[in-house]
């Protein structure tokens, strides 16, 4: 972790969108989050984090602080509150003697979208159906966004999604999703401060 | 565009994937191999018009290996299975 009075955010410098509760995008800064590989037990989690882990794959569980992301088989990403990491990293490690527990915090930076419209801007993206039918509340997938890698997690029933992608593309993908909402939005460009 | 059915994943998209070339190469005993079998090891590959078993992996997803049979022809998915089985009988 970085100290705490030189840590910046790769979007520290970009204004939230809000889009007349149409479309809203703003950073969720220095979630602490944690990759998981190897022997994981639900019952080791569980006494851990109050959390069980996700039961299917391309899911996600949640608890009142942590998040749960399934990855693959074997690959999780804990997602805590701001400030938890070392906490939440050595909690971990302690709880799964058998699994790789490694602090990728500074390594993703996490940007939310809500309102009706998320999803179509979402959709000019990733051919993936987001359709609550197929991507409902609690779903979560790595995949191909606008030529980048995501971890997509769709929060909860209302259409709000969590995109956490790597740091060095963070920048990009914000630019990107700005321009995707532009149609969407009643922004007036000069008022614009990116 | 074409949707590959990622056996963890689902359908997705094929520029999630990264293809892995031919699947079920066997290696022989580089003790006893003469230099034309070990050559046909390295370097050899099958290039079938037809029914093809692939390796493919989800590079920007679950991030696991699988099997896959396609049609090279019609691009057609016949089967798809576990990195550790060998090719379904039936696909030939």
């Amino acid at each position: 972790m970085a100290e705490t009075w030189q840590r910046q955010s790769p979007l520290a410098r970009r204004m939230p969108l809000d889009g007349a509760a149409r479309f809203a995008m703003t950073e969720r800064a220095f979630l602490a989050k944690i990759t998981v590989r190897g022997k994981v037990t639900d019952d080791a989690v569980r006494d851990a984090l109050g959390v069980s882990l996700p039961g299917e794959p391309n899911t996600a569980s949640s608890g009142e602080d942590h998040a749960i992301l399934w990855l693959g088989p074997d690959e999780w990403l804990v997602v805590g509150p701001p400030e938890s990491e070392r906490k939440l990293s050595s909690t971990l490690a302690t709880a799964l003697p058998d699994a790789a527990v490694i602090d990728v915090t500074e390594g993703y930076a996490t940007i939310r979208l809500g309102g009706p419209l998320a999803r179509d801007v979402l959709s000019m993206g990733t051919p993936l159906d987001l359709h609550p039918r197929q991507f409902a509340a609690g779903a979560a997938t790595r995949t191909l966004f606008a030529r980048t890698t995501i971890i997509l997690h769709k929060v909860s029933e209302d259409p709000v999604f969590d995109i956490h992608v790597e740091r060095s593309q963070a920048v990009y993908l914000w630019t990107w999703l700005e321009a995707a909402s532009r149609p969407y939005m009643d922004l007036n460009p000069t008022t614009r401060s990116v | 565009m074409m949707l590959i059915p990622c056996p963890w994943c689902g359908d997705r998209i094929d520029a999630e994937f990264t293809c892995g070339g031919e699947a079920h190469i066997v290696r022989p005993d580089p003790a006893t191999a003469s230099d034309a079998e070990w050559a046909d090891y390295l370097f050899m590959r099958e290039n079938p018009k037809g029914l093809h078993h692939e390796r493919w992996f989800h590079a920007h997803g679950c991030r696991r290996w699988f099997h896959m049979t396609r049609d090279t022809v019609s691009h057609r998915i016949v089967a798809v299975y576990a990195i550790t089985e060998s090719a379904p009988e039936a696909t030939g």
